[in-house]
């Protein structure tokens, strides 16, 4: 095909004698189109920040270095500097209300998200994968009763039960973790019951019953693996979905407690001083925030687009 | 009948937090007691029927709850409905705007830029719904008021002015931050949906007769490619509800989402159950609508 091409191209012009081939910025461009670099690159970002956070952070994230440095501007803002010279360091993104530096804030929650969404996840795909898997292989009331409980749950506005179980048991770490992961499982059910309904009757299946395998067994090494590529992509496109709602938690004072740091109560920080034109407190966390759910959902996407296209209609 | 069920576990599972926490008296009187004598304990303990099983208790708090009882806050010991009553306008107002937004920018956006493929339309719906779907509310609003209320002056930032049924110049912002996730959603699924339908036999068909291209559109494909949105619709609403609750405290709107939010900071347990068995009234009567529009749309459930 290419040297085809490449013959026209020198019978049209006839001046031509070089390859052709593409130009550098070209094959760039199609590099970023084929491959989702930017978005891996901002999720490693987050997990790198997040894994080596205490050693990252310029300053103690909870701690106020002077009282004069209230809501101090990012770096760029010379004049303020100039003016409030009591202030010995130039804080790169500005500081918050409490004169913590915004950056190692930052830093530190995205330790906090990465590890709260983990653990919501991996408990979350892990009961909602056994559910959709027993239900989509029982069949039958099992299944009825799953599903039906699968439909109850999922018309459960879930920061309401937040609040409600904040207002009861105080918000703690835990508890945050706890509610996340009961919003997350219910995404995997749905699409892991209908294809374990499909690979319960595939020969190999009914090959190893007669085997004697154990239905465990048949649930665990014929259909499971099976299932690893539904699984990662409901996953990745859950993700994003999971760090808003942590985020919107901590935003509405019901979320992981002060004063760590999350990205939500970042934003919540500084809502109070957008009326004084402070934009840095709230701006950078929902940048963050922004930036790393887009990246999740653009990874998803690819991923489902690669390993998975019967799944195009899950995305929601 | 699942919506019901839904409405009646929800409301339970409240009750079960409630109770399998702590003594759920202490969330009407707190701990240190406020010099609250055991006696006067017990007493409160059986005028609030806290000595009962909680089924009992819960199968009590619904039967008041259809005659319209939702016991009294704890706070100001007004009635919870007279509490909650003057919140649903607000509520209201921004919700049905924000739909009705999120319908008119969602659907038709996702229509054009599956029928326009890899054009600039369908350029601007993808970029739409990528940033709709990952951008947080809460941020969003406070942006928008840095940008529309601060800087440039021309919005006003909080509450909807005073009283009128239609402040639009209080609803702008509101209403793109409750219906840009939304519309997002809208948008992906219809764009999915009608690419799917204009790929299939009938609409091939359609086009070998010589149907003209809008008439395609209109008549052939679109029905079928409303179909997915419409079911997705009920999960929607329900992120509307979450919404409602960031949105009326992001522009200090005095709506029910607030009133839930405030009521957290009070303690204020009865009036907490009794917003989100309002919420979920609405949310099944939302469902129930969007089957009905289900079977206008889709005419195969109408004759099976």
């Amino acid at each position: 095909m290419a040297e085809q091409r490449a013959e026209t191209v020198e019978s049209v012009t006839p001046g031509f004698t070089g390859k052709l081939e593409r130009s550098l910025p070209l094959k760039v461009i199609q590099f970023l189109r084929r491959w989702p670099v930017i978005p891996l690159a901002v999720l490693f970002l987050l997990v790198f920040t997040g894994v080596f956070a205490p050693w990252l952070t310029p300053h103690d994230p909870n701690v106020r270095t002077s009282l004069s440095d209230r809501n101090a501007p990012p770096f760029w803002y010379s004049q303020w500097y100039e003016e409030h010279p009591g202030t010995e360091i130039r804080f790169i993104l500005g500081a918050d209300p409490q004169g913590r530096d915004i950056l190692s804030r930052l830093i530190d929650g995205a330790r906090i998200s990465l590890l709260v969404v983990a653990v919501a996840l991996v408990v979350g795909a892990t009961v909602g994968t056994a559910l959709g898997l027993v239900s989509g292989y029982y069949g039958g009331y099992i299944d009825e009763v799953i599903s039906r409980f699968w439909d109850i749950w999922a018309a459960i506005p879930f920061l309401l039960i937040a609040l409600i179980i904040a207002t009861v048991v105080g918000n703690t770490l835990w508890t945050v973790m706890g509610l996340l992961a009961m919003v997350s499982w219910s995404a995997f059910v749905r699409n892991v019951r209908a294809e374990a309904l499909s690979l319960r009757d595939r020969d190999y299946v009914l090959q190893s019953r007669i085997g004697g395998a154990s239905t465990f067994r048949i649930m665990w090494r014929h259909i499971l693996p099976n299932l690893v590529n539904t699984i990662v992509v409901i996953a990745t496109l859950r993700v994003g979905g999971l760090i808003l709602a942590e985020a919107s938690l901590s935003f509405l004072g019901v979320g992981i407690p002060r004063p760590q740091a999350t990205w939500g109560n970042m934003v919540s920080d500084g809502r109070g001083y957008i009326i004084d034109n402070v934009w840095w407190v709230s701006f950078w966390p929902g940048l963050a925030i922004f930036l790393v759910v887009m990246s999740l959902n653009f990874l998803g996407d690819w991923l489902r687009d690669r390993w998975d296209p019967r799944l195009r209609q899950v995305s929601t | 009948m699942s919506a019901i069920l839904s409405l009646v576990g929800a409301t339970f599972l409240v009750f079960v937090i409630a109770q399998s926490t702590q003594d759920p008296l202490l969330l009407y009187a707190k701990p240190g007691n406020y010099g609250i004598s055991e006696e006067q304990k017990t007493a409160l303990r059986k005028k609030l029927g806290l000595d009962r099983p909680v089924v009992i208790q819960y199968a009590l708090w619904f039967g008041r709850a259809m005659k319209g009882d939702l016991g009294s806050s704890i706070f100001d010991e007004l009635p919870v409905t007279k509490k909650i009553g003057p919140r649903i306008k607000p509520t209201l107002q921004v919700g049905l705007s924000a739909w009705l937004f999120a319908t008119v920018v969602g659907i038709p956006l996702g229509v054009l830029s599956a029928v326009k493929r890899a054009s600039l339309w369908d350029y601007f719906g993808r970029v739409f719904a990528l940033f709709g779907q990952a951008v947080p509310n809460f941020w969003l609003g406070i942006m928008m008021i840095l940008f529309f209320s601060v800087r440039l002056g021309w919005l006003p930032s909080y509450g909807l002015g005073d009283g009128g049924w239609f402040p639009w110049k209080h609803l702008i912002m509101p209403v793109i931050v409750l219906g840009t996730s939304t519309a997002a959603g809208y948008l992906r699924i219809t764009r999915s949906s009608m690419l799917e339908i204009l790929d299939s036999e009938f609409v091939k068909l359609a086009r070998a007769k010589g149907v003209s291209n809008g008439w395609v559109i209109w008549k052939h494909a679109l029905r079928n490619a409303l179909i997915p949105p419409l079911t997705v619709s009920a999960v929607l609403m329900a992120s509307f509800i979450t919404g409602s609750l960031i949105t009326e405290t992001v522009f200090s709107i005095p709506g029910i989402g607030r009133l839930a939010v405030e009521s957290v900071s009070n303690n204020d347990f009865p009036l907490l159950a009794g917003i989100t068995l309002v919420f979920i009234a609405v949310w099944v009567v939302v469902n129930f609508l969007s089957d009905v529009m289900y079977v206008v749309i889709d005419p195969r459930i109408r004759l099976s």
